[in-house]
């Protein structure tokens, strides 16, 4: 089985992004901390982060990657499991978590009855719990679509988290990468995102924050039943990571009277 | 794994916790993993370590020289912070994968 770890391109590229994620958590300099590392898959972004001094647990889905893992010693601790199904630690256990490429795949629903957004929550939410207060999360990830982004970020909101999505190299195909930055504790300033071309003005990141419009202040002003209605309905509907169809020049047209 | 990680997993060893996993140490896998002694790091994890658990842990493994509780003062205790790091960090018990979110969720 070719895993991701023989070959030595996927080698390089999972390295830079666990170090751009630990640089992304903005750990306190020269102090060894006790981190989490969610999809750890067979150690590779643990390995950076022990390199640095850190100390660190690993849980991945796949018996596997976990084998490689074990194969290759890695100084972290692995435990075999669902990142979706809660995260096994007492409150206030971990100063930091980075996540390479797994986090979407929460996205995808195991069993028929297991909601997509659920699923989001209740990982969102136990992750929230284990970090000890102020500590962050950064998760790269590869989200689908604008969509699939906004139903993470929504999760992670309501489980109590700030941040944003830091981009680096948008304007790249290749090189082009998402960081779900998340803090457990007051709203801090949100790191740049990289570029080819230092002098770009253009904003890469989006902050997002607990406070949400209020249900009544985003009706206000609606006619009901006029298409602004309905598009505010659709993205109350969306943001809830309820399946809404696209919006189109024909949402909220008028229709044929029916009497 | 680490007795540290062992310590911090939110069910322990007797028998099946609420969450439906047992988690057994077993006296015959263990190793002694040499790691850099960082103090404040010690210092840090201190108190979140959960004592009863840890000394059942201890024990299971057979070790010795293992504090009973923290000491007074026991950020500035080298002595008391060296066998602590020992203990947390560079005892590893039981190679083989524990399994508890997984078989937590079959239990559900």
């Amino acid at each position: 089985v070719a895993l991701p770890s023989t070959s030595s391109r996927m080698i390089d590229v999972q390295t830079k992004m666990a170090g751009r994620a630990l640089e992304l958590l903005n750990l306190p300099e020269g102090q060894p901390c006790y981190l989490l590392d969610i999809g750890c898959g067979s150690g590779l972004s643990g390995d950076y982060l022990s390199d640095e001094g850190h100390y660190w647990v690993g849980i991945d889905i796949s018996p596997a990657m976990l084998d490689a893992a074990l194969d290759r010693d890695t100084e972290g601790d692995l435990l075999l499991g669902d990142m979706g199904q809660g995260i096994p630690f007492k409150p206030g256990s971990f100063d930091g978590c980075i996540s390479i490429s797994a986090v979407q795949w929460l996205c995808n629903a195991n069993k028929k009855s297991d909601i997509p957004a659920k699923r989001l929550y209740r990982f969102f939410s136990s992750l929230y719990s284990v970090l000890a207060r102020g500590a962050r999360a950064v998760l790269q990830l590869y989200p689908e679509n604008s969509e699939q982004l906004e139903l993470i970020t929504t999760q992670a909101t309501k489980a109590g988290f700030t941040g944003g999505v830091v981009v680096d190299y948008p304007n790249s195909a290749k090189a082009k990468k998402f960081y779900l930055c998340l803090f457990s504790g007051p709203s801090t300033f949100l790191p740049k995102g990289l570029s080819e071309n230092q002098e770009e003005e253009e904003a890469t990141e989006s902050m997002f924050t607990n406070k949400r419009v209020p249900h009544r202040l985003a009706q206000r002003g609606l006619v009901r039943k006029s298409r602004e209605w309905v598009l505010e309905k659709k993205e109350r509907y969306r943001r809830q990571g309820k399946e809404v169809r696209p919006d189109t020049q024909y949402t909220g047209r008028k229709r044929k009277p029916r009497f | 794994m680490k007795l540290l990680t062992h310590n911090l997993l939110s069910s322990h060893v007797r028998g099946v916790g609420p969450r439906g996993f047992p988690l057994r140490l077993q006296a015959t896998e263990v190793r002694i993993n040499p790691v850099e002694f960082n103090p404040d790091f010690v210092a840090r994890m201190i108190p979140k370590v959960e004592w009863a658990a840890l000394l059942e842990a201890a024990d299971t493994l057979h070790l010795v020289e293992v504090p009973k509780e923290p000491t007074e003062g026991y950020v500035n205790d080298e002595t008391f912070l060296r066998k602590m790091h020992h203990v947390l960090l560079e005892v590893r018990s039981d190679p083989r994968l524990p399994r508890p979110a997984l078989e937590a969720a079959s239990a559900e």
